[in-house]
């Protein structure tokens, strides 16, 4: 191999190290882009090397004057820090090369850069205290169907734009979905408010489908034999969460229900209930799904919130009692043929949150069971250390959620760059004059554009797929499920664009690094079980992805020799 | 069945009738509550609702028949 081809497989391995990295996802105050920003004179954060211990971090301190303190308290294991100088500029000269850091920079926060701009943010304690918008950085659950099983839900002034089902009725003698009450239409406002649309208030996973149950009658009760029937007709139109902000005495059809609905692989939320005493409510206290309390703006357990057995995970439920501005803000239907955006406090507000967060990670390509791990191990402890029945695992915070989803594929970019080094070398000499335009196809093919979620772009959903490898977007096009369907975790997408476009002279080299991408993701994907094609077990899965990965390199080398041929050259 | 407690009602997203029996925990009410008996000691007679589930999650639903001051 001569040294030009080199370099261009070191480029494409370097290319799709980056590309499969874990994306960055950014926290309040430490914007990594956007140096037309305004930042905050006085304060620079400081990203420390991940390993710094405590003797390096104080010499680090007196070796530039500072002292410094961590952004909050998740920041502790990424050596997050902060400090407050007269010079800031002089500061990160003088650290700059310091060995100990990794990024110095101004703060910088989310709210100077005017994002989200919904008026009504600065009000909504709710979502900063449970990160919301790391969320809506990944997807914010885009895909993802979330049924609101409650008394309907209405298109009000802050869900105009967001996918909203016609549901469906159980309540007697009421033909329509629609929210007669007003709980209903809030609790779907907290799961997926039209977020930084110039209105009102923001919801924790904006870009899901809501789908609405109306089970609860305009007085605020329904019957438990008919919400059962309800879940079940939910899990049988595949929704991925269920929301119920509901509950009564135990009920063995609505327990029986929910745990069949769990056991199908839908993330089952509910309210532990408003007793504030021990004993969690029905269907809430059931074991395969998520009773959620309710904690107030100060992270401590609101007075009315039930606790005991049963309680999974505590959320931001709101308390009057403990400030005015202590509610939780949503846009809901007024009574009056109008909207309103009210305050509410329960454990009925605390769960949608929990729903909204699992709906994003979802929406992430995490299926049920990593999702539920995911939230609960990454729950903020409160109360006695460690799992207890006040805040279960602790309280929803879904910044440190994602950044666990994302961490878990950490392993994956050295892996995928492997592969992808060993597929590109191994027709080295087949991919000749056209080596950048293959390189490129298959790094782009089998990782995304890495760079796009670090640079200052609103969330959409054209970013998100640019910004993913190809095999992952019908998660974000269809549903979650969608990236292991059999035939495309298959060779046929890379054949069929072989036979249609292959043998174009312009397009003949994009197409070969194409089919090398997929079928490099494609053999990363059997070797690393990251990839779960439907109704194949028990190993099949794995001969599946490895076959149809060895075809689709194959496809790549048949463009390739095709064109080759063309060109009168042989393979040397 | 007869009840007889202090008379509240609650907010969670909604109204909540209440009664705090004088032993035992408290329970919702649904029908017709009269707004000026709130706070007041009252006896209400009732039974289960038939509609057992609610927004309200302070205890067992009783569909009211008859309250009146104790």
């Amino acid at each position: 191999m001569g040294r030009r081809p080199f370099f261009v497989l070191l480029a494409a391995c370097v290319g799709a190290v980056w590309a499969l990295s874990p994306r960055h996802v950014e926290r309040a105050g430490t914007s990594s882009a956007a140096p037309e920003a305004t930042s905050t004179p006085g304060v620079v954060v400081f990203d420390l090397v991940d390993d710094a211990s405590d003797a390096e971090i104080l010499a680090f301190e007196q070796r530039h004057g500072v002292d410094l303190v961590y952004s909050d308290a998740v920041s502790v294991d990424e050596a997050l820090m902060r400090v407050e100088v007269a010079d800031p500029a002089a500061l990160l000269e003088r650290t700059l090369g310091d060995p100990l850091v990794e990024v110095a920079e101004p703060l910088v926060t989310m709210e100077a850069l005017g994002f989200p701009n919904d008026p009504l943010w600065d009000k909504q304690w709710n979502m900063k205290m449970i990160g919301a918008p790391s969320g809506w950085r990944v997807g914010a659950g885009v895909g993802v169907q979330v049924a609101v099983l409650d008394t309907g839900v209405s298109r009000v002034e802050d869900l105009e734009g967001i996918l909203l089902d016609d549901g469906r009725s159980f309540v007697p003698g009421v033909g329509s979905s629609a929210d007669d009450h007003g709980h209903g239409t809030h609790v779907a406002g907290t799961i997926a408010q039209a977020t930084n649309n110039g209105l009102g208030v923001a919801g924790v996973a904006p870009a899901v489908t809501i789908v609405p149950y109306k089970v609860l009658s305009a007085r605020g009760s329904g019957a438990s034999d008919r919400i059962a029937a309800a879940v079940d007709h939910a899990a049988d139109q595949g929704v991925e969460v269920i929301n119920l902000s509901l509950g009564g005495l135990h009920s063995r059809v609505l327990h029986k229900a929910v745990e069949e609905a769990a056991e199908r692989g839908v993330i089952v939320v509910a309210a532990a209930g408003n007793t504030g005493r021990k004993g969690v409510s029905c269907p809430g206290h059931a074991p395969r799904i998520l009773g959620v309390s309710a904690v107030g703006p100060t992270d401590e357990k609101a007075a009315y919130s039930s606790w005991g057995k049963g309680v999974e995970i505590a959320g931001p439920g709101g308390d009057l009692k403990v400030s005015p501005d202590g509610g939780v803000i949503q846009d809901t239907v007024d009574g009056k043929g109008g909207h309103a955006y009210r305050a509410f406090q329960g454990t009925s507000m605390a769960t949608p949150h929990v729903a909204g967060a699992a709906a994003v990670l979802r929406g992430m390509g995490l299926d049920a069971t990593t999702t539920t791990d995911a939230l609960l191990a990454s729950a903020k402890d409160l109360g006695r250390p460690g799992f207890d029945e006040t805040y279960g695992h602790g309280r929803l915070d879904l910044d440190a959620a994602v950044d666990r989803a994302l961490v878990r594929h950490r392993g994956v970019p050295f892996g995928l760059a492997g592969v992808l080094g060993l597929v590109l070398a191994s027709f080295a000499s087949l991919v000749g004059a056209r080596r950048r335009r293959v390189g490129l196809a298959a790094a782009v093919t089998a990782g995304g554009l890495f760079f796009l979620p670090m640079m200052p772009l609103e969330p959409m959903l054209a970013i998100d797929l640019l910004s993913r490898g190809l095999l992952s977007w019908p998660a974000l096009l269809v549903g979650p499920d969608w990236a292991h369907f059999p035939l495309w975790v298959s060779a046929l997408p890379a054949v069929t664009l072989a036979f249609v476009f292959g043998l174009s002279r312009s397009l003949g080299p994009w197409i070969a690094g194409v089919c090398a991408g997929l079928g490099t993701a494609l053999l990363y994907g059997a070797a690393s079980g990251a990839i779960d094609p439907w109704w194949l077990g028990l190993g099949l899965d794995r001969l599946w992805l490895s076959l149809n990965g060895t075809a689709c390199i194959v496809t790549a080398l048949a463009v390739l020799g095709f064109h080759n041929l063309q060109d009168g050259k042989t393979p040397s | 069945m007869t009840l007889t407690g202090t008379l509240r009602r609650q907010f969670f997203g909604g109204e909540v009738w209440v009664l705090e029996p004088d032993d035992g925990p408290a329970v919702q009410l649904e029908g017709r509550i009269p707004a000026g008996l709130e706070g007041q000691r009252v006896k209400v007679e009732g039974g289960p609702a038939a509609d057992d589930m609610g927004f309200g999650l302070m205890g067992p639903v009783i569909r009211v028949r008859r309250i009146a001051k104790a």
